[in-house]
């Protein structure tokens, strides 16, 4: 199919043999039909003619990967790296060895790498194949992706919050990158995570644990909450959603704690009996607010909050006698229910 | 070690520049699991990992954790498992199970979809060959209930004897058979003994006669495989019986695996040569396989059951109100936490085990695992035990309530566990050993009560303070230095301690249970050790989630198992060479046999 596509491509570029600027591989191309597709036909295309401009087609190319949309996947970027001659730059004396050999190639490689570094692309053996092929075992550029192939998977998994397993390469619905949006925020482990379907693909989640719903319990009645919104980040996926908090009751924690020895062992077991039973302070207990709960919501507005308020107070009782504020629309006064 | 290429690179290229032509030796056919001696006094630590640590010699290639060389490999398995657990989740009907006292048609089927009952067989007879790591990983899907579980286990572990000793045609005539799920097999091998059919020879046919023979088997059997008094072990499919001849079974009322046919045989059979597997009289050694090759898919189940049990207590403990504390969970109590950690860690290294071994045997290299596959069945044992304890502690009511999936879980554990035992394994694991270990160190014995008391000081220093000689922690991650360390403290020891056992009883050493029970618990741990060391290793250099944590679990597993054995050891040595430690342990429990029971006085009586 893509050598379909490329004969057609090349044939609408060019006639015979006539010399393409590097640039007009990518520019030719209308926004609208800029794709993998496309991409990788330009690149087919370059192959074929076995143009000796490497880098300055390599570096146009990554000028345009992101508007053709490849500059998180993998195979693009070993398919830009392979357009490097196999064998032709591999230094053979010492001298070749010490000194940069064929410096603008091994540049250029390096900012392919690197661009795949920032955006965050999992190189593999081959891609590092594909380098050692090109420059030799350890060439400036080799070390290059060495070194990304032995630190990438190291940092891979360093957000211990979110498993980027389940989003990656994953076309996930709006629902369920808001629940594992959620899932990632809510520390509480016993937070459980429930999705609320409604007719028209309308959607709510809601992340609310057993301790939350206590300390909703625990408010009198007439106290104030609200319900605001927010953004987070899971990968590149940009999600709104929506806390429920109201005041802090505790004082803030002090951030260092003096320590105390307290000599006076009389009672001790009955002051320790006494003392176990006492509540905790729990993670939603912070310094400036308590958190009731977490949710996202198929549109942020303060109807919708509402709706998710009802829900709410289907397992929250208390819900119905406080004041909630909420606070999604804009710049909109104050909307007390 | 720094690693700049991908560790499977890494491996094989370590692997294969230190192995000599001779231990590369590529083995097509299935391992086999009886324990036996290995009588080669050079290059032990090469071929069997346990009898080396016990000889104090170290092979770093055990310290790289075996892995698929290829990516596609892992996604593969890994689809198929998704397929399998979705596929079951769908089907699966545990109290229609126990209730019809078989596995339903829809799970049959779902088995039958996804090949289950071919995964170990050859791939010329229908099978999918699949390798131990792959089987393992299955296995640990079959486990969501014990009764699916140990139906495909039975079918594995027969066809695994079949490949093994099986001729052609035999292969030919059941492996298909076997596969499609057509012939639904039976064994008679019990915990107490092997049970062994009458025979009578006549006119070149034998004629096989048993009354309430035990047999364990998937539900209705048709085939079964049964071991006559002459020690040969005979194939018998139902369909193939004459009109003389007869097989009634009778169920046993168990308390779990309803689903499962467990019960007592009445035979009467005429069979030629054609029915015997393997040479006649090579019987016991036919159980004994049969019974070892299942243990890495059996300690494989129990690793499933293990973990689907603990994130199930997580969302428990997570979701109850502390019993003491208010507005906080049971998962806050520092007495569940304590609990669980005792169960995790159990969890954790039998993983690390199980899939080592597998990954060893996969690897191809001839490496002997058969202590390490007997040491692994008592580890899955041990694991299920405390898992039972840790659910009545944690869950309470639940537990037993049969509203609650609890309870099924223990009634089919405890019938799991009464099915087989390893009762045998601990004196055969440390023969094997000690042979090893006699034909592989010059060592004598010394008479002299004088020598050995010149000798002890020595020896006692060296179990106080072992020092480093291989310097293990050069083969792992940094931060693992101190696990490593604990290992070859271990490996140290244990060294002394036969060495001092050998010069000081020799052979006599086979009577004495004690010290042989203590050196396999030492192995034991020593396995645990390596395997987790260098799993924990691999996962922290490659990055995987929560590596982390799997550093500090190592870290403390290992400190804790080498406090243990440095304890079971110390039990062995003796007091100058003179008085020995070794507590009597079997004189009490011989005194309870000898005078029937508790024959201790009640401390209220009185003399006068």
């Amino acid at each position: 199919m893509i050598s379909n596509f490329v004969r057609s491509f090349s044939r609408s570029l060019t006639t015979r043999n006539e010399l393409v600027h590097v640039q007009k591989h990518f520019e030719g191309v209308e926004p609208e039909k800029r794709d993998r597709e496309s991409f990788l036909a330009a690149v087919a295309q370059f192959k074929e003619k076995r143009g000796r401009t490497h880098v300055e087609f390599i570096n146009t190319a990554l000028k345009y990967m992101k508007d053709y949309g490849v500059h998180k996947d993998l195979e693009t970027y070993k398919t830009l790296l392979d357009i490097f001659p196999k064998g032709k730059m591999i230094p053979q004396t010492a001298f070749q060895k010490i000194f940069l050999h064929y410096p603008m190639q091994q540049n250029c490689c390096v900012k392919v790498l690197d661009e795949m570094e920032w955006h965050g692309v999992q190189p593999d053996k081959e891609i590092h194949d594909i380098v050692v092929n090109a420059f030799g075992e350890w060439n400036f550029a080799t070390k290059k992706v060495k070194r990304m192939l032995y630190w990438m998977p190291k940092l891979k998994h360093s957000n211990k919050y979110l498993d980027r397993r389940h989003v990656e390469g994953k076309s996930l619905s709006p629902s369920e990158l808001a629940g594992i949006a959620l899932k990632m925020m809510s520390r509480d482990p016993a937070a459980a995570i429930s999705l609320l379907k409604l007719p028209e693909d309308a959607w709510m989640v809601t992340s609310q644990s057993l301790s939350q719903q206590k300390l909703i319990e625990d408010l009198k009645t007439g106290d104030e909450i609200f319900v605001d919104r927010s953004t987070v980040y899971v990968q590149d996926n940009k999600i709104d959603y929506i806390i429920l908090s109201g005041p802090p009751k505790l004082p803030p924690l002090e951030e260092f704690k003096k320590e105390e020895m307290d000599e006076n062992y009389e009672n001790w077991f009955e002051d320790w009996k006494k003392r176990r039973t006492e509540a905790r302070r729990s993670i939603h207990e912070q310094d400036f607010e308590i958190i009731y709960a977490l949710g996202a919501l198929y549109k942020n507005d303060n109807t919708t909050a509402f709706r998710w308020i009802e829900n709410l107070q289907k397992t929250n009782k208390n819900l119905e006698t406080l004041r909630i504020r909420l606070r999604l629309d804009g710049n909109s006064k104050f909307n007390a229910i | 070690m720094i690693r700049l290429v991908p560790r499977s690179i890494h491996r094989l290229a370590t692997r294969a520049s230190s192995a000599k032509p001779a231990d590369v030796t590529k083995t097509d056919e299935k391992p086999k699991f009886a324990i036996r001696s290995l009588e080669t006094s050079e290059n032990v630590e090469k071929r069997s990992l346990s009898r080396g640590l016990a000889l104090n010699r170290f092979e770093k290639d055990f310290m790289i954790y075996p892995e698929y060389s290829d990516s596609d490999d892992v996604k593969n398995i890994e689809g198929f498992c998704e397929v399998l657990r979705n596929s079951l989740s769908l089907t699966e009907d545990a109290k229609k199970i126990e209730k019809d006292g078989e596995l339903s048609a829809e799970v049959l089927e779902t088995l039958r979809n996804n090949a289950i009952f071919s995964v170990g067989i050859g791939k010329e007879f229908g099978g999918l060959a699949l390798n131990n790591k792959d089987l393992s990983k299955i296995f640990e899907e079959l486990s969501v209930d014990w009764n699916i579980f140990s139906n495909s286990h039975v079918n594995l572990i027969v066809s695994n004897i079949i490949t093994i000793y099986g001729t052609q045609e035999q292969k030919s005539k059941y492996l298909p058979l076997l596969a499609q799920g057509q012939l639904r097999a039976a064994f008679a091998v019990s915990a107490t003994s092997l049970d062994t059919c009458q025979i009578t020879q006549s006119a070149g046919k034998t004629l096989l006669n048993v009354e309430n023979l035990r047999i364990v088997g998937r539900h209705n059997p048709n085939f079964f495989v049964v071991f006559g008094e002459n020690n040969s072990c005979y194939l018998i499919e139902e369909a193939e019986l004459g009109t003389g001849d007869k097989v009634v079974f009778r169920r046993d009322e168990t308390l779990g695996l309803k689903g499962l046919d467990v019960g007592k045989l009445d035979l009467t059979a005429l069979v030629d040569d054609s029915n015997i597997l393997g040479n006649p009289s090579q019987g016991q050694e036919v159980a004994a396989e049969l019974i070892g090759g299942g243990r890495l898919s059996f300690a494989a189940a129990t690793i499933g059951v293990a973990k689907r049990t603990l994130r199930d207590l997580s969302a428990w403990c997570n979701r109850t109100p502390s019993r003491k504390t208010t507005r906080s969970s049971l998962a806050d109590d520092s007495r569940s936490q304590r609990i669980v950690t005792d169960l995790a860690l159990k969890v954790y290294a039998l993983e690390s085990a199980v899939y080592y071994l597998s990954g060893m045997i996969d690897e191809g290299i001839s490496v002997v695992v058969d202590i390490e596959n007997a040491l692994i069945s008592m580890l899955a044992r041990e694991t299920l035990q405390s898992m039972i304890s840790v659910q009545l502690e944690l869950n309470g009511l639940a537990a037993i309530d049969s509203n609650f999936p609890y309870e099924k879980n223990i009634r089919d554990i405890t019938t799991v566990l009464s099915l087989f035992d390893d009762s045998n394994d601990v004196e055969q694991i440390a023969l094997a050993t000690i042979s090893t270990w006699a034909t592989s160190s010059s060592h004598k014995r010394i008479v002299s009560t004088l020598k050995r008391w010149l000798k002890n000081e020595k020896e006692s220093d060296e179990m106080r303070n072992p020092g480093l000689t291989h310097y293990i922690a050069e083969h792992a991650h940094p931060s693992l230095q101190a696990a490593c360390q604990e290992l070859e403290y271990s490996m140290t020891r244990i060294n002394t301690v036969i060495s001092k056992l050998m010069t000081s009883q020799g052979k006599n050493i086979e009577q004495d249970y004690g010290s042989l029970e203590a050196l396999v618990n030492v192995m034991k741990n020593n396995l645990l050790m390596v395997s987790t060391i260098s799993r924990a290793s691999r996962s922290y250099s490659i990055g995987l989630r929560n590596s982390d944590i799997e550093l500090a679990w190592t870290t403390i597993l290992c400190s804790r198992l080498s406090r243990a054995t440095w304890f079971e050891l110390d039990q062995l040595s003796d007091l100058f060479g003179l008085v020995k430690f070794n507590p009597s342990l079997l004189n009490v429990g011989r005194a309870i046999f000898d005078l029937n029971g508790y024959a201790i006085e009640s401390p209220i009586e009185k003399n006068w």
